[in-house]
């Protein structure tokens, strides 16, 4: 949020990788959720990924994220491969280099909003309480319009305000892609346009790299690129995604269209 | 009902069974010292095993309270992180009484396998025990091999087993039976419990009796007293804990820095009535240890004074209970013994019971061979019409009193010992108090730069031809006093060692069924980062600080009820004087640290272990 990142110029469909997946595959007992997917994700760009459910479009995101393993292929935040990676230094990666949005907000109840805000920061040994921490987030608070509800516990907030909280402790280590899982699974409509917007912002503004598992037409409209997923496999990839498209790719599902 | 209760309990496996292993412990101790007692009534030694019985008894009902306080936590745990699965089966047409009678059997089952396992420990208890009981630490004596196995034993730890579950288990089941169905579809968070005020002013109404009681037992000398005092301390802890459980565990755990030291921290305080429970449950240990190392650094005090009081290299008496009567005072043998140029001085003790226990020295010689610890007036002045008092029989000097048919002065009034409990006079005195006088001792000390090592043959020569008359040397007999009193110490600290353990695996419990409960939590703080090991050290912290909190409560209340004992007992035959023995209960903290430190061991690995996606995926 407080460095501004280079857009990947439009004429480019991709000019820099975020996050990459080489022809990743996972089963869980003998379901396959991920059948031979390769995906690049753009930095400065907002990736929805679409789909039904079970469709392995969480798994996906999970893998992308360093929180799950993959049975075969490849994961690359940047140039790291995450496979390489030991148990340590991916709690480390995710700590430092990727923030998370959750659909169930998981904000820690016995901390304040400052608190939780800066949660990741604390954990890595960091100190909010100074510059270039500080700056940094009172830029974020700004951007989420939380200053006058710091001292509040997650309890005392409306399911928003909690996400926006949620978001805020996500863009806080400045990270190099945030994952959102249905990030307005929880909200009402007007709450989760909101969120949105929010997100939104974060890739005009800052150049934030977004990535967004989501099954709201809507939600889909906001991002750059939707990726529809289905049986553990990417069907279809549409760019600037409108909603009625949306709508449509949703309704029928087994015809393929070609990227828009 | 019954079948869905059993398969609940199978599912939940591990967690079942740890509401039940607070109850074993109780179980073990109680069904392994009724062994012992059947055996050693088998084997005649029965009347010397009688204290051991009874003191282990005791502990093992103490063991059985903590372990029921331990089983009340676990189930309410149980029944609030239950609530959906609760409310499904009244939504599919349970009706309340079936939900609590299904929480009442699920106790029940748990109590009958908590006694099962309790009488396979209790083999174990009885193996120790026998072991204590023979090396020498506990009196008596156990021959043999193996151990009777009564009917009574086996009846015993099942009513104990399961009383103790199943009345631990009646509120819970009682919450249980008022969950709506519609919790079923709520994404209901465990409840937290709510504390109103009424527990509050019922909790301090109780303390304040409690509490007040100590007084008025000291000032009125009631021991018994003491006991009901304890009864509603401990309930009024309880009841107010909560409310001070939070705060108290914040600041006991200020020490803690850092984010992870401060997730620990706050974590102990967030739920401040399961805090209070586990606090309780420990406290009853811990106050008990306190109470037992008050006690003992209170008697031994007076004890190591007498020791330093005591001039007298030889004390010359009768062994036997009855005391063979006149002979320490046979006047050739104190002839004898005064005639001998190895001592200083030889003074006669002779005592009747008559209104107290009155005695008669010479008190001009008598500083000699002990130095009473004279408080007003001096023992010089009690010549012949005058009498020396002991303090708490409240008499000032100058004052006018009738001992028996004696008139006397008040010349001196000494603090009570365990030898001189009432009155000291002139021997010439002594034939007008009435009764029958009996000797006691005879008390002699060496003269200026004489070995006492080198005067003892001398002495024994004297004493010779006085068959049951021994010789005993100062230090030997302090030594002696001294040694029953630690042998005696040590028994009781371990007993109340074990409430204490009892109350720790309530610690690792509640932290164990927490992190059942905050697995969501746990798994977020993995996915923005926080490491396997932060993790752990966390719930490391929680642990500590609880069990930090229920010492707090342990230390004050056992300080508290060790002081009014101490009082009661100033001025009884074995004299206290109150005496806070700091070292060993400062050393008390860091072990409860540690301890909590230990049994936080099992839940810091299950939480380390839980799994990132868990909190990502929503159900």
């Amino acid at each position: 949020m407080c460095r501004s990142r280079a857009r990947a110029d439009d004429a480019f469909m991709i000019e820099t990788v975020a996050v990459r997946a080489v022809g990743i595959s996972k089963r869980y007992s003998g379901v396959t959720a991920l059948d031979d997917v390769s995906v690049a994700i753009g930095t400065g760009r907002f990736t929805a990924i679409l789909g039904p459910s079970g469709s392995g479009k969480s798994t996906l995101l999970h893998c992308l994220a360093g929180l799950d393993t993959v049975d075969a292929g490849a994961v690359f935040l940047g140039e790291q491969n995450l496979r390489s990676l030991d148990e340590r230094r991916l709690t480390r990666l995710r700590r430092d280099r990727i923030g998370f949005v959750f659909q169930a907000f998981n904000l820690l109840p016995t901390l304040t909003a400052a608190e939780n805000l800066v949660l990741p920061l604390r954990l890595a040994g960091r100190t909010p309480e100074r510059a270039p921490e500080k700056e940094c987030i009172d830029r974020v608070i700004d951007a989420v319009g939380m200053a006058d509800r710091l001292r509040h516990r997650p309890s005392e907030l409306s399911g928003g305000q909690q996400q926006r909280l949620a978001v805020a402790r996500a863009l806080v280590t400045r990270p190099a892609v945030v994952f959102a899982d249905e990030p307005t699974g929880n909200l009402d409509s007007a709450a989760g346009a909101d969120v949105l917007a929010l997100l939104r912002r974060c890739v005009d503004e800052l150049g934030q790299t977004v990535v967004m598992v989501t099954h709201d037409a809507v939600a889909a409209g906001y991002a750059d690129r939707a990726l529809f997923f289905a049986d553990g496999r990417v069907v279809d990839d549409l760019w600037q995604p409108t909603v009625e498209q949306v709508l449509d790719r949703v309704r029928a599902p087994r015809v393929p269209k070609a990227a828009a | 009902m019954i079948r869905v209760t059993l398969l609940g309990l199978l599912a939940r496996g591990w967690r079942a069974a740890l509401t039940g292993l607070a109850a074993v412990v109780g179980v073990a101790v109680v069904a392994g010292t009724l062994m012992v007692g059947d055996t050693a009534d088998r084997v005649g030694s029965t009347e010397e095993l009688d204290l051991v019985r009874q003191i282990m008894l005791v502990a093992g009902g103490v063991a059985v309270l903590v372990g029921a306080f331990i089983v009340n936590l676990t189930m309410s745990v149980n029944v609030a992180q239950r609530t959906r699965e609760l409310a499904l089966l009244r939504c599919i047409g349970a009706d309340n009484r079936q939900v609590r009678r299904s929480v009442l059997l699920e106790a029940l089952i748990i109590g009958v396998l908590a006694a099962l396992a309790g009488l396979a420990a209790g083999y174990g208890v009885a193996a120790v025990l026998r072991a204590l009981i023979n090396s020498g630490p506990l009196p008596g004596h156990l021959p043999g091999h193996g151990f009777m196995l009564s009917v009574r034993t086996v009846l015993a730890a099942f009513a104990v087993g399961c009383l103790a579950t199943v009345l631990s288990a009646l509120a819970p089941a009682r919450r249980a039976g008022r969950i709506a169905p519609v919790a079923a579809l709520r994404d209901a968070a465990p409840s937290r419990g709510r504390s109103r005020a009424w527990r509050v002013a019922a909790g301090l109404l109780l303390l304040i009796g409690g509490l007040g009681a100590l007084p008025v037992a000291v000032a009125t000398a009631q021991g018994p007293l003491l006991f009901p005092a304890a009864a509603l301390t401990l309930v009024g802890v309880r009841l107010v804990g909560p409310f001070v459980a939070g705060r108290l565990a914040g600041a006991v755990g200020a020490p803690f820095r850092g984010i992870v030291g401060g997730l620990g921290r706050r974590n102990a305080a967030r739920s401040p009535e399961r805090t209070a429970a586990v606090a309780s449950a420990l406290m009853l240990g811990l106050a008990l240890l306190t109470l037992v190392n008050v006690l003992f650094a209170s008697a031994e005090r007076p004890m190591l004074d007498n020791g330093r009081r005591d001039h007298a290299d030889f004390q010359v008496w009768t062994a036997g209970d009855d005391s063979g009567r006149a002979t320490p005072s046979d006047p050739a043998m104190v002839r004898r013994l005064r005639a001998l140029p190895q001592l200083s001085a030889v003074v006669t003790i002779d005592c009747v019971d008559n209104a107290g226990q009155v005695c008669a020295a010479d008190p001009s010689q008598f500083p000699y061979v002990l130095d009473l610890d004279v408080v007003r007036g001096s023992l010089a002045a009690v010549t012949a019409g005058g009498v020396g008092v002991s303090e708490h029989r409240g008499q000032p000097v100058g004052s006018r009193v009738r001992v028996g048919g004696a008139e006397l002065t008040v010349r001196a009034v000494y603090r009570r010992t365990g030898s001189f409990d009432d009155y000291l006079m002139q021997p010439a005195d002594l034939a007008r108090v009435g009764g029958e006088p009996y000797p006691v001792a005879a008390l002699a000390r060496v003269a200026p730069g004489v070995a006492p090592g080198d005067a003892r043959p001398a002495v024994v020569a004297a004493v010779s031809g006085l068959p049951a008359v021994e010789v005993h040397d100062r230090s030997e007999l302090h030594e002696r006093d001294l040694a029953q009193l630690r042998s005696a110490r040590a028994v009781y600290r371990t007993l109340t060692g074990l409430a204490t353990l009892v109350g720790l695996f309530g610690v690792a419990t509640t932290l164990a069924l927490s992190i059942v409960e905050r697995r969501r939590e746990l798994g977020m703080l993995r996915a923005v980062g926080m490491q396997r090991r932060q993790v752990r050290s966390m719930i490391r912290v929680e642990g500590v600080i609880v069990a930090l909190v229920g010492a707090a409560f342990g230390l004050a209340v056992g300080v508290a009820f060790g002081w009014a004992a101490t009082r009661v007992l100033a001025n009884s035959s074995m004299p206290t004087a109150f005496t806070l023995p700091v070292g060993t209960l400062a050393a008390c903290v860091p072990l409860v640290a540690v301890a909590g430190l230990l049994s936080a061991a099992v839940p810091a690995r299950l939480a380390g272990r839980v799994d990132v996606l868990r909190a990502v995926t929503t159900e």
